[in-house]
């Protein structure tokens, strides 16, 4: 087994509706063995001579090893794209790369962890929750959305979780409210370790707040920021950027897709996201007169 | 490596074993290629334009997906010629393949400053001077833009880098006449021209009726396919300006190209079928800009013979009037 990526022609097996989603399976042998929970993959869409050139990134809500090896990915189909993806049948092709990202890190102990989501970004948790119960750690889901047909898994967070609890915006499912207005009780209720968080940047922030109040580490993966921004998902179109904060005080604008997505949260300057903070490493300095003029 | 066989490509003193280079700034640092190729396999690998400070470059989004091809506005992020040389070259130049370092720069004197840090590393095959900055001294116009300009900061490579040492110029597209600018270029000593550098465009959301991109306007690169698809609708037959121009420059660069980048697709699977005769690039891709003030532009738009359109002549319209309704119009 290797860690580097791989690019190839993937088989559809099955695309489904699931709750307002899409899932789509594909026979990847070569980055199911590889996959650690956390990455992604990264997709073309449109075809061959299609003029839509970004790639679309996904993480990974399971592998398995039938048909020597399958990836299952959720998405919403919110643009033409991710339309196309789900208008696939079986046996089309689609070109694939991955296991790409650094993966969600593991506690070394049996410790207890609380897995938060957000709308589709909630499916990569579960790949997370099956190893994090293997190593015998204790598992927790807190899964969110604006209502009952958008929040991914929450059965199956109910069937393979020590605990669930659902929040909705609209009560349509569990608790009426935010993913945030709960967190504090239920890290005080299961004695949480650590908190991972996957799923629309403003969970993310409040996630590692919560966790910071608390005194918490938190693994967060930016996904959703990376499906917004990105375009290769490989690290070479410096697309994805995201302003970081060292442990060196310095802040480097960072790349969603290799560096993330998975980050720790506290590192992560959310209040900034999509700007270049001006004290990051390589900020337009403040122009004097005569540079001012031009740009 | 071999530079026998009938790949074999010189460009000046410069022997490369096949025409296939990547792109600058399509490559990365080397390190996210190499996993899906042998970078050996490279003719050449070039490298993302290096500046002389880092820089963080345009905030997001920084690319836009439209029917016509990707833009993007970086704002050219990168480490700085210190970190570059400290943790980019050395692992680059271990590789088995000639190094192409691109530079950029604010000033001329900013080129100047990094050909020489470069003089004293061992194994560069060549330098590419990336003309298509702004010059801080010139109001931020495009050195690419003016004869002069590029000529200046190609002079500049040539006069700190090492004797010797192949230089080419990588033009700009957008300008009124790239002959005189590529002959400029030759003429302040370039040893061959990269031809081109991206295509200016603009997207608006049609919801927001904002451009799609923080820097408003941005750089059109994408699959020929696509664009010769729209090309072909409008039946265009003019001879690419481009392509006239390295062949009177006197030395065509005789290799092709491909970007890695974004795509990640070898260039076959987007090629199209007739990409012998394929047609210029559509317009609906590009923001023409209207022509610069006369005194910006130097050169007369209307030398005879000169493969560049004068504004207003019989070039087809584009698919622009056929464009869907809710579509992204270009910048006029
Ligand atoms: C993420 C990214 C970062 C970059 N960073 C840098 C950088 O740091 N420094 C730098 O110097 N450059 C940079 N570039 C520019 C890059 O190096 C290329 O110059 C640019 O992308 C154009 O090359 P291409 O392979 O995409 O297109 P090409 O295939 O070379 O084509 C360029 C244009 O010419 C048209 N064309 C090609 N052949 C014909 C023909 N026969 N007839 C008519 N039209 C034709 C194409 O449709 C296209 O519009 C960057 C590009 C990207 C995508
Ligand atoms: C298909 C097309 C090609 C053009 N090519 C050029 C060109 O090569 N150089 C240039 O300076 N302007 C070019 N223009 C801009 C036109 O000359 C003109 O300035 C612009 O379209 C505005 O005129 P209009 O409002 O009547 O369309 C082009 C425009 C179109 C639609
Ligand atoms: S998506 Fe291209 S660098 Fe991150």
């Amino acid at each position: 087994m290797s860690d580097t990526p791989v690019q190839t022609s993937a088989t559809v097996l099955t695309v489904r509706q699931v709750q307002d989603y899409h899932a789509i399976t594909l026979v990847a042998a070569a980055i199911a063995e590889r996959f650690r929970p956390g990455q992604f993959v990264a997709l073309a869409v449109g075809g061959a001579h299609s003029g839509r050139l970004v790639r679309r990134c996904f993480g990974v809500y399971e592998v398995k090893s039938d048909y020597g090896g399958t990836v299952e990915l959720v998405f919403a189909d919110t643009e033409p794209g991710t339309a196309w993806l789900a208008g696939l049948r079986s046996r089309d092709q689609v070109d694939l790369v991955g296991p790409l990202g650094r993966p969600f890190r593991l506690p070394r102990d049996p410790v207890t962890c609380l897995l938060v989501g957000g709308g589709p970004g909630g499916a990569a948790l579960f790949a997370l929750a099956d190893t994090l119960l293997r190593r015998g750690c204790q598992v927790h889901f807190v899964l969110g959305g604006p209502n009952a047909r958008q929040v991914f898994g929450s059965r199956m967070a109910q069937r393979i979780g020590d605990s669930a609890t659902i929040t909705t915006e609209d009560g349509s499912a569990g608790e009426k409210g935010a993913v945030r207005d709960v967190l504090p009780r239920v890290i005080r209720e299961t004695g949480a370790d650590v908190v991972y968080g996957c799923g629309p940047t403003a969970l993310l922030r409040s996630v590692t707040q919560v966790a910071g109040e608390f005194g918490l580490p938190s693994q967060v993966s930016v996904e959703e920021f990376l499906q917004r921004t990105g375009a290769c998902g490989i690290g070479v179109c410096m697309t994805c950027m995201l302003p970081l904060h060292g442990e060196d005080g310095v802040t480097r604008m960072v790349r969603a897709c290799a560096d993330g997505p998975v980050l720790r949260g506290d590192r992560v300057r959310w209040g900034d996201l999509g700007t270049i903070p001006f004290d990051a490493l390589g900020a337009p300095r403040v122009l004097n007169v005569q540079e001012g003029a031009g740009k | 490596m071999s530079t026998s066989g009938r790949v074999a490509t010189r460009i000046g003193t410069l022997e490369l074993a096949n025409p296939v280079m990547t792109a600058s700034g399509c490559g990365g640092t080397g390190r996210e290629l190499a996993p899906f190729f042998d970078l050996s396999r490279l003719g050449a690998f070039v490298t993302t334009s290096v500046m002389a400070q880092a820089r963080a470059g345009r905030p997001t989004p920084r690319v836009a997906e439209t029917p016509s091809g990707l833009l993007t506005a970086m704002g050219l992020p990168g480490p700085g010629i210190e970190t570059f040389l400290e943790h980019e070259l050395p692992w680059l130049l271990e590789q088995d393949v000639p190094i192409i370092v691109s530079v950029a720069g604010n000033s001329v004197e900013e080129y100047a400053d990094i050909a020489r840090r470069l003089r004293g590393v061992p194994g560069v095959a060549a330098i590419e001077v990336n003309v298509a900055c702004p010059n801080v001294a010139d109001r931020g116009l495009m050195f690419g833009r003016h004869p002069g300009a590029a000529a200046s900061v190609v002079r500049a490579v040539r006069t700190h880098s090492r004797p010797g040492l192949p230089v080419l110029a990588k033009l700009a597209p957008d300008v009124t006449d790239i002959v005189t600018i590529a002959l400029a270029c030759v003429d302040a000593g370039a040893d061959g021209l990269t031809l081109i550098n991206t295509l200016e465009g603009m997207a608006i959301d049609p919801e927001t009726l904002r451009p799609a991109l923080t820097g408003v306007s941005g750089a059109c690169r994408g699959p020929p396919s696509a664009r010769s698809r729209s090309a072909a609708s409008t039946r265009c037959t003019r001879p690419c300006p481009a392509r006239r121009s390295s062949a009177s420059a006197g030395s065509p660069p005789a290799w092709t190209r491909w970007s890695s980048s974004s795509r990640g697709r070898p260039p076959s699977r987007s090629a199209p079928p007739c990409s012998t005769t394929r047609p210029p690039r559509p317009a609906c891709c590009a923001s023409w800009r209207r022509p610069s003030p006369p005194a910006a532009s130097p050169t007369s738009p209307t030398r005879s013979g000169s493969p560049t359109n004068p504004p207003g002549t019989s070039r087809p319209r584009c698919a622009r009037s056929r464009r869907p309704p809710n579509r992204a119009r270009p910048e006029k």
